[in-house]
């Protein structure tokens, strides 16, 4: 997990906006039910999130070179958190965006082949 | 005061257990209380150190019992495990051994370990560490077995993890620690009405953007359910050259029979590590808040 690389995915909008935040806006894929209801209540298309500051910064640093542990790294020095406390909260942001699939996971070969 | 205690090393305290781990190696889990409980620290990676302990009843004082009654649930346990093998206690340097029966272990598996079982005479304490590493067992690592004391002579407790450390009186036992990115608290309660309560805030600009300081008193009275008790008295002044707010409310009858205790506490803010301190008793012994706060490394 920790050497995995985390690639934003090209599909959605990443918008750097002037207050330095990210504005993510990505298509809802809601299945075929959820596409009627979509329609007959009108709900959008489209759906947005604004990244805070800290998570603007971390998806910044995703380039599609650095692993979760540089993540975890880069957050502990640039917000002075000890490493645990990095780890915890990269890790939780790191779920919260693979599950709107904002962003996914690349692993190498290499450690697909490690026990 | 800090958890900091040479080059390279780090201090962790945890439940008036105190041990001496290569840097980088933090809490991963923890629990049971003062009483009897465990906790493992990991490198990031792995887990690196694990210890149990009991105070007060156990079943044996005797190390060798507790060797072995660990080793049969090991062996049920992990199918991998190669080869224990008990070791001399003089394995392990005298200053560690002193009012001490210890006994020293070692096994081989997918994981090598060091570890060790002792019975302190002078606290009671029976328990039991290990430490992990890659195969071969590292040796290098008894330096962290020889580190570990179960108790300290002038009366207080070391808590010390994730680079942040303090002393209080071990008359007080942790309620429950809610360790959070950015937030990490110690309630710890003497009696039902005598309670402190030790906490650090990371990233301290952001939380100030949402209050300055000032407002930070006022906050955690609410959070106290104490906001409608009465006033609480705010004064500011400097500590260690830093932003700090005292706070103080008097002992208030008012919907109860019986009073709330005064309640006592101070906040700081440190913007060279970012971090904002605070630390508050309701009920506890005079000036036992900054005796706590200037026990806090920070800076």
């Amino acid at each position: 997990m920790l050497e995995s690389v985390p690639q934003p995915n090209p599909a959605v909008r990443w918008e750097d906006l002037d207050t330095g935040r990210i504005l993510v806006s990505y298509r809802r894929s809601p299945g075929r039910l959820g596409a009627m209801i979509y329609r007959v209540f009108a709900v959008a298309e489209w759906s947005q999130v604004l990244l805070d500051d800290i998570g603007s910064q971390v998806v910044r640093q995703m380039d599609g070179r650095r692993t979760v542990a540089d993540l975890i790294a880069f957050v502990a020095s640039d917000l002075k958190l000890s490493r645990k406390e990095a780890e915890v909260a990269v890790l939780k942001y790191l779920a919260m965006l693979g599950k709107r699939r904002l962003i996914g996971l690349e692993v190498s070969r290499d450690m697909e082949r490690q026990p | 005061m800090g958890g900091n205690s040479d080059a390279g090393r780090i201090r962790v305290g945890w439940q008036g257990i105190e041990v001496e781990v290569p840097k980088g190696w933090e809490l991963s889990a923890y629990g049971g209380a003062a009483e009897n409980g465990h906790f493992e620290l990991d490198d990031g990676i792995r887990p690196r150190f694990r210890l149990w302990w009991q105070r007060g009843r156990h079943r044996t004082t005797a190390p060798q019992e507790s060797i072995d009654r660990y080793r049969r649930s090991l062996m049920k346990h992990r199918g991998d495990i190669s080869k224990f093998e008990v070791l001399p206690a003089e394995s392990l340097p005298f200053r560690c051994r002193k009012d001490k029966d210890t006994a020293v272990y070692r096994y081989e598996g997918a994981a090598a370990a060091y570890g060790a079982a002792w019975y302190c005479r002078t606290c009671g304490c029976v328990g039991l560490a290990e430490v992990r590493s890659d195969r071969p067992p590292d040796k290098t690592l008894r330096w962290v077995l020889a580190s570990i004391a179960d108790h300290r002579d002038d009366g207080q407790r070391l808590w010390a993890v994730y680079d942040f450390a303090f002393l209080a009186p071990d008359t007080y036992n942790l309620e429950r620690a809610e360790l959070m990115p950015g937030r990490l608290s110690f309630p710890m309660r003497r009696s039902r009405q005598c309670l402190l309560t030790v906490e650090r805030w990371g990233v301290a600009r952001e939380w100030l953007k949402k209050s300055a300081l000032e407002g930070w008193p006022g906050e955690l009275a609410k959070r106290l359910k104490r906001a409608e008790l009465g006033p609480v008295r705010q004064d500011r002044f400097s500590f260690r050259g830093h932003e700090a707010w005292g706070f103080r409310q008097a002992d208030s009858r008012r919907g109860r029979w019986r009073p709330w205790p005064p309640l006592d506490g101070m906040v700081w803010h440190c913007p060279d590590d970012d971090k904002v301190y605070a630390v508050f008793g309701q009920g506890t012994e005079e000036e036992l808040v900054r005796q706590v706060a200037e026990t806090i490394g920070c800076g």
